[in-house]
């Protein structure tokens, strides 16, 4: 697995931007990768750079203020940040397609969705009309809307907020990309809406064979849908690898902290984990490693000099001063919540 | 045992649907159908179900917010509905709710302080520096400082504003709270602090929950009971561990297998109902799940489940469901 090869790999990212109040660092040294065919789940929490570094990827981060301030994004094997804005025009009509974090936002009222669909299609692709719109009743079936042939002419207000995802996602797929970037594509769906869409997702990727980066806060969706993880905190990676081993033997204390402050079914009443303190804003990041006021291992050393992703495993890195030490069995002497950890059989 | 607080039965809210300019009444939004349920001194129960459901309209007639189109609910053996003048204020004292969205449910213009004194000054329990004090020691039992009084929401985060909701329905010093999805719009970690705010202060203060929300996780961690609603009606209502354990509406199963699960070994092949839920307008016949059931049979397009009592306190509304050997009629496989 770990030699399949990397359709994105994303080294030393910075974007930044320029406001009233400052600088705001908002993603400041990520790297990342996704192996070709399979899904990265991206976690973290509300304002830790997520959203912005998948807009970086398209090069959809708005000018000013915002700006990439460093590093690479290479897809399949060509610098992004390097092409001209033609070239990567292609690319963001055929090869890279996002699904947005709102929505409800991403469908304009007062066209069809049809409409909206064969726009898509027609911009990137040289089609007419007539073949557009066949190719958009196709993709529409493809994504389990039923009696396409109605529902191709309704306006975004006639459909539920499944209908809706669905048609976002058909509009993902019309292009056919090689990489979907999907960011929060389910967080504002029921349960049962949810895991339609999860499967969707998941069928057609193994149809079409491409690769998806998919943000998420919710640890259970990353379980249920992709191969490796990478969890963000305060604009950076802090823990990376394949899901097993991110689920069975974490390595970052923040990681750690994540797993055993959610409430597990079959766990029992007792009290949840409280990561202490808040976020750090992002004007004012801590100097060293960003989550010292917070972690319950912090030495001078972490307050001194930032850590940097490194091995801990076959394919898992961790950004902390004491990777390989830090272990589930020193977090439950630590915090007494070790058993929270047996989650995975 | 402990005393029931509150007694709900065949509760209903339909909403009409009107057209033109005499506002003829051409059909209702049956939101909440028939629900009936208890909640016991120092319990909480848990209510699960999709949007739309009817949970918010159902905590909003329990608290006379919006009129009731039928049944009863008493409290503390009191006729809710028809409650008047002190008695009626009294309910509303010991009656608070919380929500979910802690942006908006605080008035910006106020100071904490003033959000947080502003019932305790309305039912006249103190004035003054009593008052102040109060609120003080308010917003240390939720876990902020005394000396955010003077200060505005919006300095706050997201968790410190749902604390500050706490303070406040807790400044009445009331026997009920109504949680409707109290964590939902709160990051994992912020999530964990409100929800063992809220289980401290139920152990120290006697309180009751009705906890609305759609997660199956946290439901399950703060719950003694749980019910589950679908469109309008509930149609399973157990003890937790009963509730998990041998959970046996459809739905409700279906509810479970869909919760994204964090075992990566159970890599079972989720329920996937068909379409979305239907309108509360024109509910389906028979039971109201049938259009969605994976199993359903003829019967239950043409007959309205009763509810069944399969062992005690389990109550469960399904044609499939076997009284003398309850059995789930869909396993999560
Ligand atoms: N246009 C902008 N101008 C200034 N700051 C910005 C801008 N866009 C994003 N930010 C800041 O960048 C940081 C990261 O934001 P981002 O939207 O990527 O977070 P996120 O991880 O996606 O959060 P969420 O889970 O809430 O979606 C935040 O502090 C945010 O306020
Ligand atoms: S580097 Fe230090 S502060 Fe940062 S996570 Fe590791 S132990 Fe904690
Ligand atoms: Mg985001």
């Amino acid at each position: 697995m770990s030699n399949s090869e990397a359709i994105l790999k994303i080294k030393d990212l910075k974007v930044y931007f320029d406001t009233d109040a400052g600088v705001v660092k908002s993603v400041d040294g990520v790297d990342l990768e996704i192996k070709k065919g399979t899904t990265l789940g991206l976690v973290g929490e509300s304002g830790c750079g997520k959203s912005v570094t998948c807009l970086s990827i398209p090069r959809l981060i708005e000018s000013p203020p915002g700006r990439i301030a460093g590093g690479e994004i290479i897809y399949k094997g060509k610098n992004l940040l390097e092409l001209s804005e033609k070239d990567m025009q292609g690319i963001r009509g055929n090869d890279i397609s996002m699904i947005f974090q709102e929505p409800m936002t991403s469908l304009n009222p007062v066209f069809t969705i049809g409409d909206q669909i064969q726009e898509v299609i027609m911009l990137h692709q040289h089609k007419t009309s007539a073949e557009a719109r066949e190719l958009t009743l196709r993709i529409l079936k493809k994504v389990g809307i039923p009696s396409p042939e109605i529902r191709i002419d309704d306006y975004p207000h006639q459909m539920s907020g499944g209908m809706k995802q669905r048609v976002i996602i058909a509009m993902a797929l019309s292009c056919s990309p090689d990489l979907l970037i999907a960011d929060e594509p389910t967080t504002a769906l029921d349960v049962t809406i949810q895991v339609q869409i999860l499967d969707l997702m998941r069928s057609l990727q193994d149809e079409l064979g491409m690769s998806i980066l998919l943000v998420t806060h919710d640890l259970g969706v990353v379980a249920s849908m992709a191969s490796h993880v990478a969890i963000m905190y305060a604009s950076k990676i802090v823990e990376y690898g394949p899901v097993e081993q991110i689920f069975s033997n974490p390595g970052h204390p923040y990681t750690l902290g994540l797993f055993t402050s959610i409430p597990v079914v079959g766990r029992g009443k007792r009290d949840l984990y409280v990561i202490p303190g808040n976020v750090p804003d992002p004007l004012a990041f801590p100097r060293g490693c960003k989550f010292w006021p917070r972690c319950v291992f912090a030495e001078d050393i972490c307050r001194s000099q930032e850590p940097f992703l490194e091995n801990i495993g076959e394919g898992h890195t961790a950004a902390c001063h004491f990777r390989g030490k830090i272990d589930k069995h020193l977090w439950k002497e630590k915090t007494n919540t070790g058993s929270f950890l047996n989650i995975s059989r | 045992m402990n005393n029931t607080l509150l007694e709900v039965r065949n509760l209903k809210k339909y909403f009409p649907i009107t057209k033109g300019i005499f506002s003829k009444v051409i059909g209702h939004v049956k939101a909440v159908d028939n629900i009936s349920f208890d909640i016991k001194e120092g319990e909480t129960l848990g209510l699960v179900g999709e949007s739309g459901c009817g949970k918010t309209t159902a905590s909003r007639v329990i608290l006379r917010l919006i009129e009731s189109t039928g049944g009863e609910v008493s409290f503390n053996g009191d006729d809710v509905f028809s409650l008047k003048g002190e008695k009626l204020r009294q309910f509303r004292k010991n009656v608070q709710i919380i929500f979910q969205d802690p942006y908006s449910s605080l008035n910006p213009r106020l100071t904490v302080g003033n959000i947080i004194a502003e019932g305790i000054g309305a039912h006249k329990i103190a004035t003054g520096a009593k008052k102040k004090e109060m609120v003080g020691e308010l917003l240390e039992k939720v876990g902020l400082s005394a000396g955010y009084y003077n200060r505005y929401p919006h300095e706050f985060s997201g968790g410190q504003r749902q604390r500050i909701a706490i303070a406040r329905a807790l400044s009445l010093n009331p026997r009920l709270i109504i949680c409707d999805e109290p964590v939902s719009a709160l990051d994992v970690s912020i999530q964990a602090q409100i929800l063992n705010l809220l289980a401290k202060l139920k152990k120290e203060l006697n309180l009751s929950y009705l906890f609305i929300t759609h997660d199956l996780s946290v439901v399950e961690h703060v719950s003694d009971r749980i019910a589950t609603m679908y469109l309008g009606e509930i149609v399973e209502i157990a003890d937790t561990e009963e509730f998990y354990s041998n959970p046996l509406h459809p739905y409700t199963v279906a509810l479970f297998s869909a919760n994204p699960s964090l075992d990566l070994a159970a890599k079972r092949k989720p329920i996937i109902l068909k379409g979305d839920v239907p309108s509360a307008i024109e509910p389906p016949r028979g039971c109201r799940f049938h259009t969605r059931c994976p199993v359903a049979e003829g019967i239950c397009r043409i007959e309205w489940p009763e509810p069944k009592d399969v062992s005690q306190g389990h109550m469960v509304r399904c044609h499939l469901v076997d009284k003398s050997n309850p059995k789930a009629p869909i396993g999560i496989s």
